[in-house]
C-alpha cells in the first residue's frame, strides 16, 4: 500500500480558526457573530473531519475550520486566537501556533479515512479576499496527494486485451 | 413532566447567558489594518521511511507568488506531489519555508525507502 502527501494552506495574514469537537450550529453562530462584531469581512466555515464523539445532549460533534475574509496583521491574529480561546471555541493546543508565526489549514485528504474539508457555510459580510484565496487553493489541491488514480490507470493498462 | 426538548432549550438558553461576551480589539492593533500585504504558502507534509528504516516526517512550505496563474500554480504543486510520491524528499529542516518553487526544485532531493500513510499524533524520530 502506497503512502500519501498532505497539502495545506498556510498564511500569516489571514485569521483561520480550528474549532475541534464542536457542534455545527455553535460554530456557525460564533463565526457569524464574531465576523459582524469585529468587522472581519466575509466568513466561510469548513468541516474538516467527523468524530464519533457526542455531547451530553446527544449532539454529534465535529471538527471545523473558520476562515475570515479580511487580511490582518500577525499581532491582531494573535489577539483573536487568544480571544477565541477565552470564548471556548479553540483548543489549548491551537494556541501553540502563535509561536510559529503562521496558521495552517489542511486542504487535501489526510489518509484513506479522512476526506478533504467540505464547505458548509458562507456568510457574506464585505471583504472576501481571504475566503476567496483559501477556496481557490482548496479547489486546486483537494484531490491531490494520493496515488490512487495513477495506480488505477496502471491496472487498466495491464489488463489482457481481447484478441479478435 | 417537561419534555426533553424544553429542558434542552432552557439549558442552552442558560448556557448562552453565561457565555463570556465579545471584547473589542485594542485600538493600536486596528490602526494598521489597511496597509497589509497578503502572504500565502503551500504546505506539504507526511511520513516516510528512510533507507535506514527510520520513520520520519517531512514538513515544508513554499511561498506562492502572486504573479502565478492558477494553471501554473496547479502544475507546480502537481510536480512537487509527484516527486514526493516517487519517494524523493527535498533536503530541509522541519517546517522550513522555501521562498519560491524555483528554490525548492534547486535543493537536493533525497531518495527514501517508502512513503507512509499520514497519521496525526504518531511518534516519529527527527
Amino acid at each position: 500500500m502506497s503512502g500519501n502527501v498532505v497539502l495545506a494552506y498556510t498564511s500569516d495574514t489571514l485569521l483561520m480558526l480550528d474549532c475541534d469537537l464542536k457542534r455545527e450550529d455553535e460554530v456557525i453562530e460564533f463565526a457569524k457573530e464574531y465576523a459582524k462584531f469585529h468587522d472581519l469581512g466575509s466568513v466561510a466555515v469548513f468541516k474538516t473531519s467527523d468524530t464519533p464523539q457526542i455531547d451530553l445532549f446527544g449532539n454529534r460533534l465535529g471538527n471545523y475550520a473558520i476562515i475570515f475574509g479580511k487580511p490582518l496583521t500577525w499581532d491582531e491574529i494573535n489577539w483573536h486566537v487568544k480571544e477565541a480561546y477565552r470564548l471556548g471555541m479553540v483548543n489549548k493546543s491551537f494556541l501553540a501556533i502563535r509561536e510559529f508565526g503562521s496558521i495552517t489549514i489542511r486542504v487535501s485528504s489526510k489518509n484513506d479515512k479522512i476526506p478533504p474539508p467540505k464547505p458548509i457555510y458562507y456568510f457574506r459580510n464585505g471583504d472576501n479576499r481571504g475566503v476567496m484565496r483559501f477556496t481557490k487553493f482548496w479547489v486546486l489541491c483537494r484531490k491531490l496527494g494520493m496515488k490512487k488514480h495513477a495506480e488505477k490507470e496502471d491496472i487498466s493498462d495491464k489488463r489482457p486485451r481481447k484478441i479478435p | 413532566m417537561p419534555s426533553v426538548e424544553k429542558v434542552y432549550r432552557e439549558k442552552r438558553f442558560k448556557a448562552s447567558r453565561n457565555r463570556p461576551q465579545f471584547r473589542k480589539v485594542p485600538i493600536y492593533l486596528q490602526a494598521i489594518r489597511p496597509a497589509i500585504r497578503h502572504r500565502e504558502y503551500a504546505r506539504f507534509y507526511g511520513l516516510y521511511e528512510t533507507m535506514d528504516g527510520k520513520r520520519k516526517r517531512f514538513s515544508f512550505g513554499v511561498k506562492i507568488s502572486p504573479k502565478l496563474t492558477n494553471r501554473q500554480l496547479y502544475s507546480l504543486i502537481v510536480i512537487t506531489c509527484n516527486n514526493l510520491l516517487d519517494k524523493r524528499v527535498p533536503e530541509h529542516r522541519a517546517g522550513e519555508f522555501f521562498p519560491s518553487f524555483r528554490d525548492l526544485f534547486r535543493t537536493r532531493w533525497i531518495r527514501v525507502r517508502k512513503l507512509l500513510r499520514y497519521q496525526a499524533g504518531v511518534h516519529y524520530e527527527r
